[in-house]
């Protein structure tokens, strides 16, 4: 029993969405443990965390994305959580 | 049993369709790394076996101030201010490693590392060894025999692996508890190969998970730091790495005084008294020959996953520096992540054992990609597909299997190309590498030929398991250490002639006692040539010889016992 059909997206959706979850959802990875790094007093341990939890947060929003039905949504989603970090990185 | 609550039938359908592309997409790649993997377990086995100079006993008294003269003397000079380790003896090889730079001409220096063997002090560059089965291996788990992008090849399976893992997670959520205790090999072959795949799933998690995670930090790594490196320490990857190293703030002059009376086998022999139970793994240092040199004892105990220590000393009066040393079992969290999850990875903590389960759920781990590949295709083997369609599903499923079953054979063939061709041959490991791999594409070759996965599962076992038989005769013809001979002086050579023993007899009893393969073929047929219509089919019902249960005899019966109420 594969997948059924009527229930995937297909075409540019698709296509946006594979996008999403490789090159926004890694940046909004990096995004979110740059943040977290700039704003503790040491952030060796938080570097070093990242190294496993990058991948956990990583696939995790690349699930997210396709759980949510339509690609624009994913792609505000990762583009609000970069620009939610980037606040915490460029402005503090 | 209770059932958990699953996802949506939207959500089910996209997860379970990433969850099938992501696992066709790696599935090969992965079923290569994990096979590879496997075996790099039993690294020092392997080694041990191989390469006949290293069947010696570890020398309990080893100059190492003498040994690194030698190596100084063949390379025209070490640059000692540069950092020169040495791999001292241990249980885990008899012969000393060095690792160090030279200087060129044009006053830039290079790396340099070879073996020094401690009976002779003969020294052999490590890019030019004698003997290649585990490093061919080694190399083939992370691609490396792919130049430049090898690695991140590798990285990316694991990552996509992490995703399959976990999409397969969500989709299969629902039934967890339940399926846990589906261990059934009787049904349709869909039924057969969709519980195996999901049960050992279930079971072999926690090992993948940290698979999937420490594989993708090796293969990744750069791709992770390099935006954190590049904003908050705006690029400078020393000042990062001074962070995590505590060593990285001693510094050594360069013009510092000579001093010729370094005595680095005394010392060794200190931290081995002073740490009863460890054992040096290696010892970096500094300015070697220098007043102010420095050195940087690894040691470990093998046991703990934690109990790995650098202890820093000055190297002219040896006294240990504390606040620049690793203790072992007392190290804080910024100096033991790496550390913690290298020795996940390499499963170099709890001993033998523990390699021994891992090596275990590496197999079962392979399984389940070969089953995923089964599901993929079973289900689609299905008259609402074209019969084009069909017939690619199915070629590529005969070509995944054929790559990945013929590296069963394929390994024991490196293993005898090992002992067959001589040591003394020149460029003898080129031609090891080439007969590995060409021979693997043949067998791959003669794979495709076999139109039905019972037949190729039972062919390759077949010629693995009696070029398995062949391993340890060769061996013992040639080295003439027979396993029995060498079990208590050699346990690590006769451990891996057991292994291909045993691998050789379980092929042969399941490819004479246990397997039935069918003669029909797996290759689709269209409608219309069909001699029989499609609805009349019987599903095959069996992978194994075995008695039919009444149920299957009484059909009828059976029926009615099932309606029966009492029950």
């Amino acid at each position: 029993m594969p997948a059924r059909s009527k229930y995937l997206s297909s075409g540019w959706t698709r296509l946006s969405k594979v996008l999403a979850m490789l090159f926004g959802a890694y940046a909004a990875t990096a995004a979110l443990h740059i943040a977290l790094a700039k704003n503790v007093t040491n952030d060796v341990p938080v570097l070093l965390t990242s190294t496993y939890s990058s991948f956990l947060c990583w696939v995790g929003l690349m699930v997210l994305v396709f759980i949510i039905k339509k690609a624009w949504v994913s792609w505000a989603v990762l583009l609000g959580l970069i620009g939610f970090s980037s606040l915490f990185i460029f402005v503090t | 049993m209770k059932k958990l609550r699953g996802l949506g039938t939207r959500t089910y359908n996209a997860l379970f369709h990433t969850h099938t592309v992501a696992g066709i997409v790696i599935s090969f790649a992965l079923f290569v790394i994990f096979y590879a993997g496997a075996y790099s377990f039993f690294r020092h086995e392997v080694e041990q076996w191989e390469n006949t100079d290293m069947r010696q006993p570890v020398p309990e008294s080893f100059n190492y101030d003498l040994a690194l003269k030698k190596v100084d003397s063949v390379y025209g000079g070490l640059n000692y201010h540069q950092n020169t380790t040495i791999r001292v003896p241990n249980s885990e090889s008899p012969l000393m490693y060095v690792y160090g730079a030279i200087d060129k001409t044009d006053s830039t220096t290079e790396r340099m590392a070879a073996y020094i063997n401690p009976t002779d002090l003969s020294v052999q560059d490590v890019r030019d060894p004698l003997t290649t089965v585990n490093n061919t291996i080694y190399f083939l788990h992370y691609f490396r025999q792919i130049p430049v992008i090898g690695l991140y090849v590798s990285g990316f399976v694991a990552l996509f692996f992490l995703f399959a893992i976990i999409t397969g997670l969500l989709i299969h959520w629902q039934n967890l508890l339940t399926k846990f205790y589906a261990f059934i090999k009787e049904g349709q072959w869909k039924t057969i190969w969709t519980n195996a795949h999901t049960v050992l799933g279930v079971i072999g998690l926690p090992f993948q998970l940290i698979y999937a995670v420490t594989g993708a930090f090796f293969g990744l790594l750069i791709i992770i730091l390099l935006p954190a490196a590049a904003i908050l320490y705006e690029g400078d990857q020393e000042k990062l790495v001074n962070k995590v190293n505590p060593a990285a703030a001693l510094k050594v002059d360069e013009n510092a005084k000579d001093y010729e009376h370094h005595q680095l086998t005394a010392l060794a022999t200190q931290i081995n008294r002073e740490y009863p139970g460890f054992e040096i793994g290696s010892v970096r240092m500094q300015n070697y020959g220098k007043e102010d040199a420095l050195a940087f004892w690894n040691i470990t105990d093998h046991k703990g996953i934690l109990s790995d220590g650098s202890l820093a000393m000055r190297l002219k009066d040896g006294k240990v520096l504390e606040e620049y040393s690793l203790i072992p079992n007392e190290r804080d969290y910024s100096y033991s992540v790496i550390n913690f999850i290298t020795k996940l990875h390499f499963a170099s903590f709890g001993g033998y054992t523990m390699r021994v389960i891992y090596f275990v759920l590496a197999m079962i781990t392979c399984f389940m990609i070969i089953s995923g590949v089964l599901i993929w295709r079973t289900a689609r083997d299905h008259s609402k597909y074209t019969y084009k369609q069909r017939l690619f599903h199915h070629r590529v499923t005969k070509i995944y299997l054929a790559i990945c079953l013929s590296m069963f054979p394929a390994f024991a063939i490196i293993f005898l190309a090992n002992k067959l061709v001589p040591l003394d041959l020149d460029g003898r490991v080129d031609l090891v590498n080439q007969i590995f791999f060409l021979s693997w594409l043949a067998l791959t070759i003669l794979g495709s030929f076999w139109n039905n996965y019972g037949k190729q599962n039972r062919n390759y076992l077949l010629i693995g398991g009696l070029l398995a038989l062949v391993v340890p005769l060769a061996n013992g013809v040639i080295t003439g250490d027979w396993f029995w001979q060498v079990l208590l002086t050699y346990p690590k050579v006769a451990g891996v002639d057991i292994f291909w023993c045993t691998a050789g007899i379980t092929s042969i009893y399941l490819v004479f006692r246990v397997l039935k393969v069918s003669d029909q073929s797996n290759t689709p047929v269209k409608k219309d040539e069909m001699l029989i219509p499609p609805s009349e089919i019987q599903p095959e019902k069996t992978f194994m010889k075995r008695k039919l249960t009444k149920r299957e005899m009484e059909p009828e019966l059976a029926i009615i016992s099932s309606l029966d109420p009492k029950k």
